[in-house]
């Protein structure tokens, strides 16, 4: 392999590793509006509870606060608790939908980022190598690397947390049936604790990969530095 | 820098396309260089009228320009300079 052909290849992957980082990066940015998505339907689901309960108190219900359920109403006043009992076990249906809706709008955008810009500049050899290192804006790149690592880690959290609350409404359901044939006392931390283990033990090659990825952000920011600092201050003599 | 402006430091990659194309496709003309490297022709004089000052081309009386052997070592300094940096950088390999 020739040295020109070599610089263009070293070059190619650089580019590469920066499309990544812009992708990353833009996951920083798509954090924000997958919080809100989330948040908001919490929101929705406080606000379904609150006028379920309402209803409930307007019917009769006998409602009280009471661990581990901050607010139950009983049935035993009123007829029809089937159905207003489906109408408050619905309030988990808005974070659940966020959840997956969140995941499928952070999905949407990052496909609709632009990459590979560069790859007509690079096919013109090695001057256009020599022109997409001259055009690098390094302090931009290193920033866009430092954020990158972090929206990255937070969004890995975000999704454990989410598939958390995913794995917990699902199992909610199964367990409290499970427990009503026992005839022994709800325990959501049991719950909490059980969905937190599986999606654990089910996304542990996901986490293990996803620190691998934290660690080459890492790596590559420090090659960067180096190559920012040495090529900035290099001055090609004719 | 720009490209059309060369001065005491002209543009790299600018010079590095014209000898380059005068490497690969051998000595033209002036407008045939400047259709070839996609630089206007005024630019291209600039440069030309540069890189002759620096001994990297030759105009003969035909208006045909030469790259000179001290043009090409030059080029080949160049490659080898970017080579000495960009080739020792390990990039870590990124998950889509």
């Amino acid at each position: 392999m020739s040295e020109e052909t070599l610089v263009v290849t070293k070059v190619e992957e650089l580019m590469a590793s920066l499309d990544q980082v812009k992708r990353y990066r833009a996951l920083a940015r798509l954090l924000v509006d997958f919080l809100v998505i989330i948040l908001a339907s919490v929101v929705v689901m406080f606000f379904w509870e609150l006028a379920v309960n309402l209803y409930k108190i307007g019917s009769g219900y006998y409602c009280y606060y009471g661990p581990p359920i901050a607010y139950t109403c009983t049935a035993s006043l009123a007829t029809g608790s089937l159905l207003v009992q489906a109408l408050a076990g619905f309030s988990l249906l808005a974070p659940t939908a966020a959840l997956l809706g969140g995941v499928y709008w952070v999905d949407r955008k990052l496909k609709s980022i632009k990459v590979g810009e560069w790859k007509d500049s690079l096919r013109e050899g090695f001057p256009g190598a020599v022109k997409l290192l001259q055009e690098m804006k390094w302090d931009s790149i290193l920033d866009d690397i430092r954020a990158s690592k972090i929206g990255y880690t937070v969004y890995f959290l975000v999704k454990v947390i989410g598939y958390w609350v995913f794995a917990f409404v699902v199992l909610f359901f199964p367990y409290v049936f499970g427990i009503s044939f026992l005839h022994v006392g709800l325990n959501l931390y049991i719950l909490a604790f059980l969905s937190l283990g599986l999606v654990l033990v089910f996304s542990r090659k996901d986490l293990q990969k996803k620190y691998g990825q934290v660690q080459a952000l890492d790596s590559l920011m420090f090659e960067l530095r180096w190559f920012s600092d040495g090529f900035k201050s290099a001055k090609f003599e004719t | 820098m720009d490209s059309s402006q060369p001065s005491s430091k002209p543009d790299l990659y600018v010079v590095a396309r014209i000898v380059n194309v005068l490497r690969e496709e051998g000595p033209m003309k002036r407008t045939q260089l400047s259709m070839t490297t996609r630089l206007s022709y005024d630019a291209l004089v600039r440069y030309l009228e540069w890189m002759k000052q620096s001994g990297f081309v030759l105009l003969d009386d035909d208006d045909v320009v030469h790259l000179t052997q001290e043009g090409l070592q030059v080029y080949d300094r160049l490659v080898k300079w970017i080579l000495e940096y960009v080739g020792r950088l390990r990039f870590p390999r990124l998950a889509p």
